[in-house]
């Protein structure tokens, strides 16, 4: 009898129940579009921030002191230590390999232009690919970890060890404040002597004129194995700098790692904090210095738990929200049905009978919505991923069966105080009232 | 029908189930609540979030329109950030680059810098720790034939140039390298909003040199801006909606619940428009209510949200609560308008015999 009633319950007053489930299915719905945007919401920000440039940079651990200014190194090319080029793959072979989003290595080249003034020839990647261990190929470089920088033009090829090579010149990509000094363009050519170095003056294909608003305008990009090959020192880079999504760090990634137990070790080791990532870099390229670049490292951990924060007490705020608007949809619904729950009892069901049999209704209810709302909500959480952040949020599988028993449980919870107070009143009284 | 009648009337109608109206009105402050406290956090997000991302460094940069020059020191009054002159120059033994600055005005800039001693007076200085300098050291600065010598306050490492400079107080720079007057660059740091604007304004005052917004900083800035701004947005109306959608059907039901009355008033001659003007009046009544309360709880919330996510309060803004109480009763009035519709189906007789 109890599911032969519940049967009928659903096939005949199909509208009711068919607004009841809407109620709950668009509760479950934005459940599951705002838990899968939260859930997703840390990563895509952290890749939305590495366009702040690298925030972790490499240099050779015995070198002599730097003649940095603007993060470009003024010292002759051949001196102090260098880091090896064919080294570099390993960096795809770190524990948090694939939190490296992109890396680029430099190599500065003191010259003259032709007005009589100094610059650097900067020699780095430019869409340098090369293949991963997994056999995955990667592209990375200058462009790559510096997304922000707007490039009029474009960025040079690299054609091999050789200054000029028939058929693909030496190409560079010049400053604007250096291109508006010397007339340049994309098309014409650029002249310089490079210093410290034998050979006499050289020219390149201006293929792009690069702007960023800092001391890149003044230089001049070419070609890693060009510089290379000017500097006299194959194979060979000053610095590496390396863009990672990283966490934003907490008290215990400030610990230094030394003073760690070995499960304490193994948990900063296993956390991708910008400090633990830099130390596996170490250990992939012995005999250089991995030091975060503290300014974007440390900001960007801050924005990043700050929108986290924000994020979560507004899933709340949306969870609450939908909650109650499906658990205030059930009440209404039990109190409509109070005569009903009167009959029954005149008819002789016991109050637990009846009890089950709404809530009994109630969950079928809660799984069709929840069912029917976690496909809603997949497709808002698409929508709005794809709005805010240019790639959809998926949420993940574990969400649907949490769903449906959250869904069940608040249509319980909603339709357990008017139950009661429906079951506390005598039924001939109702039943008496209820007519109208 | 006259007013004080009218006034006991919805008086009495709410008086009477005020059990169950308290859940409807319970419904209205949360809704309230969150309305006021979700306009309050995204009204006050540019402000908290622009003070996060000013900290990723200057955003404007001014220097002379040629590299090779150094421009004159008059024009940091007119800008009003930080200035440097960089010099070649040796500390002990070394060959290294002396940064000149304003020492204090840096430090602001400088908050994330791990630096190990404390930072250095006006005639102190501050090492990177690529310089291999001590700390404490007594320093020998050369520029040419100039010396000056200074005590190494701190040592630093920012994971930027400065690992690899010696930082002390411009004057003193000025002085050595026998540049008087003269700067490097000025650094500037503007509202990541204002970064255009702040930069045309210096443009305009000081044509003498070139004034450059830093790509990098302003756009990400603005584009991460943009992204939690939009975020937020959604979710607000997406919150909004299915708060209203809730207080809607709480008070859908308490309309439906009072057919009784509905054919008592008929049966003593009330008109549906004036019988549906006592329910809107009514909800009207609730919505005020839960609008004023809620409000205020809803502030309450987003001074503990702004403490939670900035350590800091949000600002009050005044406007948000006239807003969000009439948003209340707009949402009660919208809610009441369905029910009563059904009005005009109730016929006195068939409600008060039954069928």
């Amino acid at each position: 009898v109890f599911f032969r009633v519940l049967r009928e319950s659903f096939a005949r007053a199909r509208s009711r129940q068919a607004l009841a489930v809407a109620a709950i299915a668009l509760g479950a719905a934005v459940a599951t579009a705002m838990l899968a945007v939260f859930l997703n919401v840390g990563d895509r920000m952290a890749r939305e921030l590495r366009s702040f440039g690298a925030n972790i940079t490499v240099v050779p651990a015995a070198d002599s002191v730097p003649v940095e200014i603007g993060g470009i190194d003024y010292r002759p090319a051949a001196e102090g230590a260098f880091i090896a080029e064919d080294e570099l793959p390993k960096l795809k072979t770190i524990f948090w390999r694939h939190n490296i989003v992109a890396f680029a290595p430099y190599l500065y080249v003191p010259a003259t232009l032709s007005d009589g003034s100094r610059t650097v020839l900067v020699g780095t990647w430019f869409n340098h690919e090369f293949t991963l261990a997994s056999g995955e190929r990667y592209v990375t470089g200058a462009t790559q970890t510096n997304p922000a920088w707007k490039v009029e033009g474009r960025a040079p090829r690299d054609c091999g060890g050789q200054v000029s090579t028939p058929g693909c010149g030496l190409e560079a990509l010049v400053g604007q404040r250096l291109a508006s000094r010397l007339r340049q363009q994309p098309g014409s050519a650029l002249a310089w002597v490079p210093e410290f170095a034998a050979g006499g003056p050289q020219s390149a294909t201006v293929v792009g004129v690069l702007t960023t608003g800092g001391a890149e305008d003044d230089q001049v990009f070419i070609p890693l194995r060009a510089a290379q090959a000017l500097a006299a020192q194959p194979g060979k880079l000053r610095r590496l700098q390396v863009s990672a999504l990283t966490q934003p760090e907490d008290a215990f990634a400030r610990r230094d790692p030394k003073t760690m137990t070995p499960v304490e070790y193994d948990r900063w080791y296993c956390t991708a904090y910008v400090s633990s990532i830099a130390a596996q870099i170490q250990e992939a390229l012995p005999g250089t210095v991995a030091r975060q670049v503290r300014q974007v490292a440390q900001n960007e951990g801050e924005v990043l738990k700050r929108v986290q924060a924000l994020m979560l007490l507004v899933t709340a705020a949306a969870l609450a929200a939908a909650a109650l608007a499906v658990s205030s949809a059930t009440a209404a619904m039990v109190m409509e049905r109070r005569s009903e729950i009167a009959l029954m009892e005149a008819l002789g069901a016991s109050r637990w009978m009846v009890a089950a049999f709404f809530l009994a209704e109630a969950a079928v209810q809660g799984i069709a919505g929840g069912l029917a709302g976690y496909g809603v909500g997949f497709w808002l959480a698409g929508i709005v991923g794809r709005e805010v952040f240019d790639a959809p949020a998926v949420p993940p599988p574990v969400l649907l069966p949490l769903i449906l028993t959250v869904a069940v449980l608040v249509s319980w919870l909603g339709a357990l105080a008017p139950l009661r107070g429906a079951l506390r009143q005598t039924p001939a009284v109702v039943l008496k009232e209820g007519r109208v | 029908v006259n007013a004080p009648f009218r006034l006991r009337l919805i008086w009495r109608a709410l008086w009477l189930r005020k059990r169950r109206l308290s859940v409807a009105v319970l419904a209205l402050v949360v809704g309230a609540s969150v309305a006021s406290a979700l306009l309050t956090t995204y009204a006050d997000l540019d402000r908290k979030m622009a003070g996060e991302f000013r900290r990723f460094g200057a955003n404007i940069v001014v220097s002379p329109r040629d590299s090779r020059d150094a421009m004159s020191a008059a024009l940091l009054e007119q800008t009003g950030g930080v200035p440097f002159l960089y010099v070649v120059g040796r500390a002990g033994e070394n060959e290294v680059v002396l940064a000149g600055t304003d020492l204090a005005r840096l430090r602001s800039l400088a908050h994330t810098w791990q630096i190990q001693g404390s930072w250095p007076a006006e005639h102190e200085c501050l090492a990177g720790e690529r310089t291999g300098v001590k700390l404490g050291d007594r320093l020998l600065l050369r520029v040419g034939a100039a010396s000056a010598s200074c005590r190494v306050a701190g040592v630093t490492a920012s994971g930027s140039s400065e690992d690899s400079q010696v930082l002390l107080a411009l004057a003193k720079l000025q002085e050595l390298a026998a540049l008087p007057g003269r700067l490097s660059l000025i650094q500037v740091s503007a509202e990541p909003d204002q970064v255009e604007a702040t930069r045309a304004r210096l443009a305009g005052a000081v044509p003498e040199a070139e004034v450059r917004a830093l790509r990098p900083v302003a756009e990400s800035t603005a584009r991460a801006l943009l992204k939690i701004r939009a975020m937020l947005y959604v979710s607000s109306l997406v919150i909004l909606g299915i708060v209203g959608l809730g207080v809607a059907t709480t008070l859908g039901g308490i309309v439906l619940e009072r057919k009784a009355d509905i054919g008592v008033m008929k049966a003593l001659g009330g008109t549906d428009a004036q019988i549906a003007a006592l329910f809107f009046a009514e909800s009207g009544l609730l919505g005020l209510a839960g609008g004023v309360a809620g409000c205020f709880s809803g502030l309450a919330l987003a001074q503990w949200v702004g403490h939670a996510v900035y350590q800091a309060g949000v600002d009050l803004r005044p406007w948000v609560i006239p807003q969000v109480i009439l948003i209340t009763l707009a949402v009660a009035l919208a809610a009441t308008s369905v029910p009563v519709r059904f009005l005009r189906g109730v016929r006195p007789a068939v409600v008060l015999k039954g069928e």
